[in-house]
């Protein structure tokens, strides 16, 4: 087991924890720019994934499987989260037929 | 390390009674539909006994805190039954469009499931509990802002509420995986290990520290994670708001305290200061903003949601100051906050009771024109209403005060002065909205005939928070060693990995409050 004080310069775990950044970055920009709301939905998933590199990079970095038993946890979360999405979607859909969030502003003040 | 199983059973209760409370919810028979209510009135009951005969109990490890959980569980279910008691007809209104009014129970289901989340909370030793927690809490109230009532506006806030959350549960998961990636384990008492050790925290750990506490400003609505709250809580029904301003901001703050438990709260110096500097900032920025634009309101959920923000910035104040070295009154920084969150809790669902008691154009009053004169024709509800709102300002005799009084008293002791004195402008600032629905109850004429809703329920629910604000505020013992004791506890763990103590004095000053908290703990049980 390394010591509490590494400075995470090992090479490998480098590359893993930017890309789970980049992922995390990508969704967050996403997020911010995109109109419809599957696409708003899909944004947050990337940022998950995103997460979901780091904790299986850094549990094998640390050998052991603490980050993979959050994984687990974290896409079950996801799953459900999914589905929720998918009925709120056909929900606003069904009443006035767009998905533009810009259509869905009425709440303001 | 392990939680004993007995420390559960509340949320065993909570969760088997919604399982239930789903099924029956759906029965043929109408009478056995509308046993859904009973059920989780009666399982909160039980839940809250449960909790009381867990009572305040020492678990010898640092990890799980013993009485923190036991104040969690008092919270979620007490609050609890307060909630099913405002939402008694909810199941009749959700859907206003359709002619058969058919009883839909599972509201309460999902409502169940959100408390157990918030009992649960107080109770985790593990990232990975603490997520799923968090995300118990929210799921639920996601589906309940959708489907509170069949309106397009409750539909929109629904979805932004969903979105913004999720926003919310990856913003703190990427915290949560950096945490993990500093310590090399998601136990808490593996993590607050290695927080002790290192002298010099590594950015990892500042950076997960800090993404951890953006994501959950989300949950308390801090300002500048805000924007969303006003309009969720204008757009979703009225007591799926009252429930939206209790459980994820409970939740919320005992996994705020639980994160800096890991970290021992001793994140004064180098580049870890930036995390106590963002909770100050969020602190001032929260209660400020709240404030000045709840002036502006003429519709009282979302000014009662501009009013939420504001009182998460007063306690987000008492967890800045962080409990210190000191002491085990009071003037810990988080019995104060904990002892404010029960507060707040109770006076918060009581205004929103009284505004689903009263029907407006609507389904429930909204405006301030709706309430206009109430006081001549329902002086008891208009009465409930004023002492809420009176305790919402922070009068005296009512818990309010003594949730300010404590706030106040940790940021002075502590020698934040200046925090202090934004704290109490702040509470003045604060008069001026609250007493404007005084003023339309008891100043103005009816601006339309007001009605009210039958259920007993909802009355009963009414008077019981206004008694409780009025018996807390003159008797609030119980309240204030409840959470003055899970504060000390959180010292107690400060100043086992604080060792060694820099100086004498410091050491002298721990044994004290060990002793003293210690002592305290005896005499409670």
């Amino acid at each position: 087991m390394n010591p509490v004080t590494t400075s995470f310069t090992d090479p490998v775990l480098a590359r893993y924890l930017a890309l789970g950044a980049v992922l995390f970055v990508i969704g967050l920009v996403g997020f911010m720019t995109r109109r419809n709301m599957i696409m708003i939905f899909l944004s947050t998933e990337i940022m998950f994934q995103g997460v979901a590199v780091n904790l299986i990079a850094l549990s094998r970095y640390w050998h052991n499987a603490d980050g993979q038993s959050f994984v687990i946890f974290l896409l079950t979360v996801a799953a459900a989260e999914a589905s929720l999405a998918l009925g709120l979607v056909v929900m606003l859909y069904r009443r006035r037929q767009t998905l533009n969030v810009d259509m869905w502003s009425d709440l303001q003040g | 390390m392990n939680i004993p199983l007995n420390h559960l059973i509340p949320e065993i209760i909570m969760i088997a009674a919604a399982c239930l409370v789903a099924l029956v919810g759906l029965a043929r028979s109408d009478t056995v539909r509308r046993s859904a209510q009973w059920i989780s009135l009666i399982s909160l009951i039980l839940a809250f006994i449960a909790g009381w005969r867990l009572g305040i109990v020492d678990t010898g490890s640092a990890w799980p805190l013993g009485s923190l959980g036991t104040y969690g569980t008092l919270l979620a279910s007490g609050v609890g039954i307060l909630l099913v008691l405002l939402s008694w007809d909810m199941p009749f209104a959700l859907d206003p469009a359709r002619a058969d009014k058919t009883f839909r129970g599972e509201y309460f289901a999902m409502m169940l499931v959100s408390l157990a989340g918030v009992s649960m909370m107080a109770k985790v030793n593990n990232l990975i509990w603490l997520f799923i927690a968090l995300e118990l809490v929210s799921i639920p109230t996601y589906i309940m802002v959708a489907t509170g009532r069949g309106n397009a506006n409750a539909q929109e806030a629904g979805v932004k509420y969903f979105f913004l959350g999720s926003l919310a549960a990856a913003i703190y998961l990427f915290g949560f995986s950096y945490l993990y990636g500093f310590s090399g384990s998601t136990d808490f008492s593996k993590i607050a290990a290695a927080f002790a050790a290192s002298a010099q925290l590594p950015y990892i750990a500042i950076i997960g520290l800090l993404m951890v506490v953006i994501g959950i400003a989300y949950k308390i609505a801090a300002v500048p994670m805000h924007y969303y709250a006003p309009d969720v809580y204008q757009g979703a029904a009225t007591p799926v708001t009252a429930f939206l301003s209790f459980a994820p901001k409970a939740a919320g703050f005992i996994a705020l305290i639980l994160v800096f438990n890991l970290t021992g709260w001793k994140l004064s110096h180098g580049a870890a200061r930036a995390v106590p500097d963002l909770l100050m900032v969020l602190a001032v920025l929260s209660m400020t903003v709240g404030n000045v634009l709840a002036l502006l309101q003429r519709n009282i959920k979302r000014m009662l949601a501009y009013s939420s923000i504001s009182h998460s910035g007063y306690m987000l104040a008492g967890l800045a100051v962080g409990p210190l070295l000191i002491s085990s009154s009071m003037t810990n920084g988080v019995s104060a906050m904990l002892f404010y969150l029960g507060a707040y809790s109770v006076m918060t669902v009581g205004a929103f009771a009284v505004l689903v008691y009263l029907q407006g154009k609507l389904d429930a009053a909204e405006e301030l024109d709706d309430i206009a004169g109430v006081a001549s024709t329902y002086p008891l509800a208009a009465a409930c209403m004023a002492v809420c709102m009176l305790s919402l300002i922070g009068m005296p005799f009512t818990v309010g005060f003594l949730g300010k009084l404590f706030i106040v008293q940790a940021a002075f002791s502590s020698g934040h002065s200046i925090l202090a004195v934004i704290v109490m402008i702040n509470a003045a600032i604060a008069a001026a909205y609250y007493l404007a629905v005084i003023t339309a109850m008891y100043l103005r004429e009816p601006w339309a005939p007001v009605t009210v809703r039958r259920p007993g329920a909802i009355q009963l629910s009414a008077a019981l928070a206004a008694t409780l604000v009025m018996v807390l505020g003159i008797f609030p013992s119980f309240l204030m060693s409840l959470s003055r004791y899970s504060g000390s506890e959180v010292t107690r763990q400060l100043v086992r990995w604080n060792s060694p103590p820099q100086s004498n004095s410091i050491k002298k000053i721990s044994a004290l409050a060990v002793n003293t908290s210690l002592r305290l703990s005896a005499r409670i049980r």
